[in-house]
């Protein structure tokens, strides 16, 4: 397995988890949509995808494992409900509804979304100076 | 580390000047050259077999396939190169040899 | 055997054998480090067993051998894959520690750039002595 393909798939499933966590954070008080309703939370789902059919263990597996966004979801738990009878968006009985987010534990999965993206930019740099290393052996 | 320049020098300079002692008896110019010969064969052939692997492992490299590694490629390339290079200086030797026969037998 | 395989043989197939080795522990970290956040991903190792420290011996050894049968082929104990067990495992079943696999890249790469370095410089010096004799 191409070690740069590996953490390519790395970079590209990270970026896109920081970018939806963002988007979270950005739409925490996003009372009515394009399609009506609340912003509802979003996550993504990550899966390794192996190219070949049958390993010869599970360590040959997770070797060749190649991550990427099997699908982006939406949080379908409950909206929160807030009692303001004023709000354009209040519904009969007066009561908004919030997105379902917890802002501060969005912040911290930001964080670690963030960390990770920038272990694998490390990574993916570390790739590059070994095979640059590599190449000043031939031609001398 | 145990680069010796010294040796490595001594043993390349073996193989482009094999010395009279290794062939002590018969006339001195073909005995010479028969040595000289049988270096340039093995050199050659060498030199073949290192191009052609150095030539394979760089076509598995560009095709990607799995288990083919930057450094396997460069390495057997760098070598080949390496391999051609004392087969030019073998050459060049039997050549000036051959020229200085050829002088004294005016 | 050729000439020019005995004259490689003396001196680079300790280092050639680090390149390899420690380039292919790389990939198994760079797997550990992408998948980070992969549910149900096990991080992995390479574990080198022998395999290096016999390459070193094949190196030094005052033998002229034309094939591996000459060594300790009873301890021999090829490089694979083992369980990277440093990290606990998560509620979602992936057990990547980064800040262990990012520490065991950064020293697995200078010891990849170090036998690469080594590596060329002892080419580089055969090759002086192959045009110093060529003079």
């Amino acid at each position: 397995m191409d070690p740069f393909e590996v953490s390519a798939a790395g970079l590209s499933a990270m970026r896109m988890r920081v970018n939806v966590i963002a988007a979270n954070i950005a739409n925490a008080e996003t009372t009515r949509t394009a399609d009506g309703g609340p912003y509802k939370r979003k996550d993504v789902v990550v899966t390794a995808r192996e190219e070949k059919a049958s390993f010869e263990s599970a360590l040959d597996e997770m070797s060749m494992a190649k991550p990427e966004v099997a699908a982006v979801v939406e949080d379908n738990t409950p909206p929160r409900l807030v009692y303001q009878p004023g709000h354009p968006d209040a519904n009969p009985e007066g009561f908004v509804a919030y997105p379902n987010i917890n802002v501060v534990q969005s912040m911290t999965d930001l964080m670690t979304a963030t960390r990770l993206y920038q272990a694998n930019v490390s990574a993916a740099k570390a790739l590059g100076e070994m095979a640059r290393e590599a190449q000043r052996i031939a031609g001398s | 580390m145990n680069i010796n320049v010294l040796k490595a020098y001594q043993d390349i300079q073996k193989i482009v000047e094999p010395s009279e002692s290794q062939s002590p008896k018969g006339p001195k110019s073909s005995e010479k050259t028969k040595g000289f010969g049988d270096f340039l064969s093995d050199a050659v052939k060498d030199v073949n077999e290192l191009q052609a692997k150095a030539q394979h492992q760089a076509e598995s490299l560009a095709m990607r396939e799995p288990g083919a590694t930057s450094h396997e490629a460069l390495i057997s390339l760098q070598k080949a190169e390496m391999a051609f290079q004392l087969m030019n200086a073998v050459r060049t030797k039997i050549v000036r040899a051959y020229e200085e026969v050829l002088r004294t037998q005016v | 055997m050729s000439i020019i395989d005995k004259m490689f043989n003396q001196e680079t197939p300790g280092f050639e054998k680090a390149m390899d080795l420690t380039w292919r522990r790389g990939q198994a970290i760079i797997s550990n480090v992408a998948n980070a956040e992969t549910p149900r991903y096990r991080a992995v190792d390479l574990d080198f067993g022998s395999e290096l420290k016999q390459a070193f011996q094949a190196q030094e050894s005052d033998l002229k051998t034309t094939s591996e049968n000459h060594f300790d082929t009873v301890s021999n104990n090829a490089s694979h894959l083992t369980a990277d067990l440093s990290g606990a495992t998560k509620a979602d079943g992936n057990n990547v520690d980064i800040d262990v696999q990012m520490g065991k890249l950064h020293r697995n790469q200078a010891q990849y750039m170090q036998a690469a370095t080594i590596l060329r410089q002892q080419l580089r010096i055969i090759m002086s002595a192959i045009r110093g004799a060529s003079v």
